[in-house]
């Protein structure tokens, strides 16, 4: 018997038993980001396409979502720092051992480099919107300049998207290492999590061209990849929890949380079953020419990306090394 | 800031010296005053809380009157003018002997007289006798020693052989650990004899576990042992002992079988215990005060002093018998207990109340009856035995005043409350009852709001009485800092060697204190000689000679299933602390302690919603399960106010203990039940 | 250099909860939150049970994951010595070293800034011990340098048998227990 009492109450990180410091907004701040990184991945790479396909979306439209989507996730990430008005305090300082320090950097080079990646495709892609900026810029005389960075962006596409990709990847990847860099929380403790998130972000990026494009070369193409993504992301998860079970006692016991403990349901239901299993078999048969909503598996491969980071998140705050 | 020299003055054993930081008129950090060496090393988290209590917002800072069921506030001259009215009007209708000044032991100090002073030079009162505490095992130290008196702290430090008897050191004396501890280094042994395993039993080399209220039992067992195992210093006895073979005699009856028939202690146990107490030397018995929270309790001390006397130490260095150590209650002409017994023959006064049945006494006096009371430094609604019948009285009188830092329980039953004072807006001087100091508790901030201090109070209300200046003189000091001064100073004068100078520097020994005690063997008992057999005990209390075991009422298993224990927290003295939040955060008195096996017959798991009753009343809380607690048994935290779920003594009854006029708060039975 | 640490000697202490009412009121910690607080472990069958109490705290490790973690240098370890302290006006309030900490010794302040045990760091400036251990009943507590080796921490630490609490998280935490 182990019987351990706090007998004079302890600070006040524990909800209902067990360690708690981070809620909703720190996993949708993670999905968000792998999603951008994920969107911004599949716009460069498109840059490189044959000129015979045309891909409106991935190659053109898709770049416009990706700094409404990752400003979504800041504000997500901004609910939750506890000292608001001191939030600039992470741009006076590079502390190089800190994920998060690279990750508010990354973030900052990720902006400029989307709005280049917008700019070169966007006399094509939104040409409604290119004329109301060229006219609004108008006004404050900034016109020229709109449209020289537009043009220089052109020319550049292909540079702009070659420098884009490593960033994206690293934001991708970072989403995870922010994780798995607590070696106080043993189920994150695990660098198979950057590599999970980066696949996990681009799956569910490849799920939103399925889902918005219009193009049947498009879709099917884009289906494929995904299939291969999530056969990917099932290795991974896999590989994780092979790591966690061959490592030392308390990764064991992180585990259990997993095969048997608290979150064992939700966490082979959402992410194993609908996220990654039902979806890829949905997809595979939609090849097969079978008639189903092709609207069902990407909504399910983005939910599966949503329910990965929460529970994951909140599986490493339920195994700490001291049990108070 | 800057630093004071104060000293805590709880009813508490340490009576910790203090050095008290003092920012802008706020109280800081107090640290331990290196000069007390029995407290040197620290000061305990009720100590360190002062300095939320002084300021907590709580805090009574105006006079209080009761205006239909509302408490509003009113000026002090008014308030005097009411008090004064009523006790004209007592003193006219019913006499003076209709107002009962009860006051309890919230805060020591020589100011603590101006009370009955003040009722003395007003024409007469009632007073209590008895007292709530420890007085059966005081009486059964005079008894048998003559005198309450042990050696210093630290003496066990040498000793062979430690056992704490009853006591939770490390709950209730916490700066006795450290003594223990290094006596362990030395190579000593440690043994608890206690019904609950506890922080201390857990440092303990052998932990016994009697069942309670049967410790006496268990006493005379040992003794029978070591007689009959020659473990016995017949030196000793021989030249030092009156009634050795009519303890042998006693003793001889409580054979291993018996023993373990009574106490649960098994005879293997018995042996090791007596063996382990024969072969080492020296040997010291510290005892705690539950034990003789029963019917048979003085009888009990009796028997367990009787251990130290017949293996020859007493008056040795580490060796012992360590209860109370009254050397420093050197201002008081008689030393409990005989100061709290009753006295019919002052004028005046008087003293016909017994503290254990306040209750009963106040609904049945007579010749006057009581009609108005008066409560100072005590709690008597939570902390007097059954409640129920104290408040009974309390509501039948006409007029209550209860002076207090904060709305007790108590103050809720007043017509008139007075704010008083803490510990640091006027000085006094303190002893001890463990270590043998006396101290300055010093005056560092003024009274916040309109506080007065109780002398105060006194003052002007003799004065509204018509009492003059001289009548006071020497008696109650005048409403200054250096009224108090001077009152203080005439008390100490009478001992050189102490000076309230060198009190503002630290404690100082009582003067003709020493370290180690009866090594003169002069014993101040009618025989000269230590007593086993008393003829006192027998003619003043009605008791066998010798420490003849008798069951207590709790041994009757008729009725009701659970021994009711009411141990102290750590966390409080008695009712005083848990309103603070430093305390209450880490204090839940809402427990009520049930041994596993127990609440499993009962249904109850951890944090169920249960009720404690017996035929006296009922008290809620949530369970605890508790490992550590004897089946049978069920511990409710002294000190709970009602919003806490009750006072535990509405479940303990006005019963008095076999000598010493003290409370058998012990001595009750109750049952247990589910909420659903 | 300064490496400061603890000896809590975990057979002289008893729980009493002095240390954490004393950090309170010199530090001036808010209601509900501790930087240090009393572990009670109970191990074995019953009856044969063991108790053992510990005074907890931040154990300033020499190797800090929270400041490692840190994304703005708020959580920064004090010159000259061990001392792990937050900067509250460098602080976004991320709760990154909350979560990299395994002892959990780290909360979150009522402003928003992340706070945990100084060791005192300025009394132990003025040459005191923190208030924990100045004012402990038992003496459970000291205080002291770890790299001098005449001082008492590094004598008890030769002469005792002693633990630290969970040493394979790998922070070489510098409170030590006597056990």
């Amino acid at each position: 018997m182990k019987e351990i009492t706090i007998t004079t109450n302890k600070i006040s990180n524990m909800v209902n038993g067990h360690f708690h410091v981070w809620g909703w907004e720190v996993p949708l701040y993670l999905f968000l980001g792998g999603l951008t990184a994920g969107i911004l991945i599949i716009a460069s790479v498109m840059a490189f396409r044959k000129k015979k396909d045309s891909f409106a979306l991935s190659s053109g439209k898709l770049s416009l979502w990706a700094p409404f989507i990752l400003s979504l996730g800041m504000v997500s990430l901004f609910l939750d720092i506890k000292h608001k008005l001191f939030v600039w305090r992470f741009y006076t300082a590079f502390e190089i051992t800190s994920p998060m320090s690279w990750g508010s950097w990354v973030l900052l080079m990720i902006y400029p480099l989307s709005f280049l990646l917008i700019l070169a495709t966007i006399r094509e892609s939104y040409p409604g919107i290119f004329s109301f900026i060229n006219k609004f810029l108008s006004f404050l005389k900034l016109d020229i300049l709109f449209r020289k960075l537009t043009e220089f962006s052109e020319e550049n596409y292909k540079i702009i998207a070659g420098i884009t990709i490593p960033f994206a990847i690293t934001l991708g990847i970072y989403t995870g290492i922010l994780l798995s860099a607590f070696g106080s929380r043993p189920f994150w403790n695990s660098s198979m999590l950057g590599p999970l998130f980066l696949v996990s972000g681009l799956s569910s990026a490849v799920a939103m061209v399925i889902l918005l494009s219009k193009e049947h070369k498009e879709k099917s193409l884009f289906t494929k990849v995904d299939i291969a993504l999530l056969l990917t992301e099932g290795v991974f998860i896999l590989l994780f929890l092979i790591g966690l079970a061959t490592s030392s006692s308390q990764y064991k016991a992180a585990l259990t949380l997993v095969t048997g403990g608290a979150l064992t349901s939700s966490f082979w239901i959402f992410i194993v079953m609908f996220g990654l299993f039902i979806p890829a078999l949905l997809e595979v048969l939609e090849l097969k020419g079978r008639n189903i909503n092709p609207k069902l598996a990407p909504v399910l491969v983005i939910a599966g990306g949503l329910f990965l980071r929460f529970i994951i998140v909140e599986a490493g705050q339920m195994n700490s090394w001291l049990p108070y | 800031m800057s630093i004071k020299v104060s000293a805590c003055p709880r009813d508490c054993y340490s009576t910790c010296s203090f050095l008290v930081s003092v920012n802008n008129g706020r109280i800081g950090l107090i640290e331990p005053h290196p000069g007390n060496r029995a407290t040197s090393e620290g000061i305990c988290l009720k100590g360190l809380s002062y300095s939320e209590r002084v300021i907590h917002p709580d805090r009574l800072l105006y006079p209080l009157k009761k205006i239909g069921g509302e408490f509003v506030r009113i000026g002090w001259d008014e308030v005097f003018s009411i008090i004064a009215s009523k006790i004209r009007e007592m003193h006219e209708k019913y006499g003076p002997e209709s107002i009962l000044y009860y006051a309890a032991t919230g805060t020591k100090g020589l100011l603590n007289r101006v009370g009955p002073a003040f009722w003395e030079l007003s024409g007469g009162f009632t007073s209590t006798y008895g007292d709530l505490c420890w007085p059966s095992g005081l009486e059964a130290t005079r008894l048998t020693l003559g005198e309450n008196k042990h050696n210093a702290p630290w003496d066990i430090e040498d000793s062979g052989l430690i056992i704490s008897w009853g006591k939770n050191i490390a709950e209730t004396n916490i700066h006795q650990m450290k003594f223990i501890e290094n006596s362990l280094k030395n190579g000593g042994k440690f043994v608890v004899i206690d019904p609950r395993r506890t922080e201390t039993s857990s440092k303990a080399d052998i932990h016994i576990s009697p069942a309670p209220g049967t410790d006496g039992a268990l006493a005379l067992g040992i003794g029978n042992l070591l007689i009959r195992n020659d473990f016995i210093d017949k030196e000793f006895i021989k030249n030092n002992v009156k009634g050795f073979n009519e303890y042998k005699k006693t003793a001889g009856k409580y054979t291993p079988d018996i023993v373990a028939r009574i106490t649960g202690v098994s005879a293997e146990e018995l042996a090791e215990l007596s063996e382990i107490i024969g072969k080492t030397k020296p040997m010291t018995i510290t005892a705690g005060f539950g034990m003789q929270r029963y019917r048979n309790s003085g009888q009990t001390i009796r028997s367990l002093i009787a251990l130290p006397v017949i293996t020859g130490n007493i008056g040795k260095k580490g060796g012992g018998w360590v209860y109370a150590n009254l050397q420093s209650h050197i201002f008081d002409a008689i030393v409990d207990p005989l100061a709290i017994y009753p006295v019919n023959d002052k004028e005046n006064i008087r003293n016909s109340i017994s503290v254990s049945k306040l209750g009963e006494g106040i609904l049945k006096s007579k010749d006057p009856p009581i009609k108005m009371i008066w409560v100072e430094r005590g709690n008597p609604v939570t902390q007097n035995p059954d409640t129920t019948s104290v408040i009974e009285a309390f509501r039948s009188l006409d007029f209550r005043v209860v002076v207090d830092q904060f709305m007790t329980d108590t103050a809720k039953e007043a017509d008139i409350v007075l704010p008083a004072k803490t510990m640091f807006e006027q000085s006094d001087v303190i002893n001890a009852y463990w270590h043998h100091y006396i101290q300055l508790k010093q005056k560092i901030i003024d009274p916040p709001g309109e506080v007065k201090p109780e002398s105060e109070i006194f003052y002007h209300l003799a004065m509204k009485l018509g009492l003059s200046e001289s009548d006071l003189k020497g008696k109650i000091p005048p409403p200054s800092d250096e009224g108090v001064e001077e009152f203080l100073k005439e008390r100490v004068a009478d001992f050189s060697g102490l000076s309230l100078d060198r009190l503002k520097e630290g404690p100082l020994p009582a003067p003709g204190s020493r370290d180690i005690v009866f090594d003169d063997l002069i014993f101040r008992t009618p025989s000269g000689k230590i007593e086993l057999s008393s003829d006192e005990a027998e003619e003043r209390w009605g008791v066998d000679k010798t420490p003849e075991y008798k069951p207590p009422a709790v041994s009757d298993k008729s009725d009701l299933p659970f021994v009711l224990l009411s141990s102290n927290t750590k966390n409080r003295i008695h009712s005083q602390f848990g309103n603070l939040k430093m305390i209450s955060q880490f204090d839940d008195p809402s427990f009520i302690h049930i041994n596993p096996d127990d609440a499993s017959k009962k249904g109850i798991s951890e944090g169920s919603s249960v009720e404690v009753f017996n035929n006296r009343g009922i008290i809620s809380g949530k369970a605890k399960i508790d490992f550590g607690l004897r089946s049978g048994s069920l511990l409710v935290r002294n000190g709970r106010w009602m919003d806490e779920g009750g006072s535990v003594n509405f479940l303990t009854g006005q019963i008095e203990t076999d000598m010493g006029y003290g409370a058998a708060f012990y001595d009750n039975r109750a049952d247990i039940r589910r909420l659903s | 250099m300064k490496k400061y640490g603890m000896v809590i000697d975990t057979k002289l202490c008893v729980g009493c909860g002095a240390c954490v009412v004393a950090c309170k009121t010199e530090n001036d910690v808010p209601e509900g939150l501790h930087r240090d607080w009393i572990v009670e472990e109970v191990t074995g069958k019953f009856p044969n049970l063991h108790m053992e109490i510990r005074s907890e705290r931040c154990n300033h490790c020499s190797d800090t994951p929270c400041v490692s973690s840190c994304p703005t240098g708020a959580s920064h370890i004090k010159e000259g010595s061990n001392i792990v302290k937050v900067d509250p006006d460098k602080c976004t309030g991320c709760q990154a070293c909350v979560v990299s900490c395994p002892y959990n010794a780290r909360f979150v302040m009522p402003e928003g800034y992340v706070s945990k045990c100084t060791f005192c760091d300025h009394r132990v400036e003025k040459g005191e011990s923190p208030a924990c251990a100045s004012v402990c009943p038992t003496h459970a507590i000291v205080f002291g340098d770890l790299n001098n080796p005449m001082s008492r921490v590094s004598r008890l630490l030769r002469a005792r048998k002693f633990k630290t609490i969970i040493p394979e998280a790998g922070t070489e935490p510098n409170v030590y227990y006597l056990i």
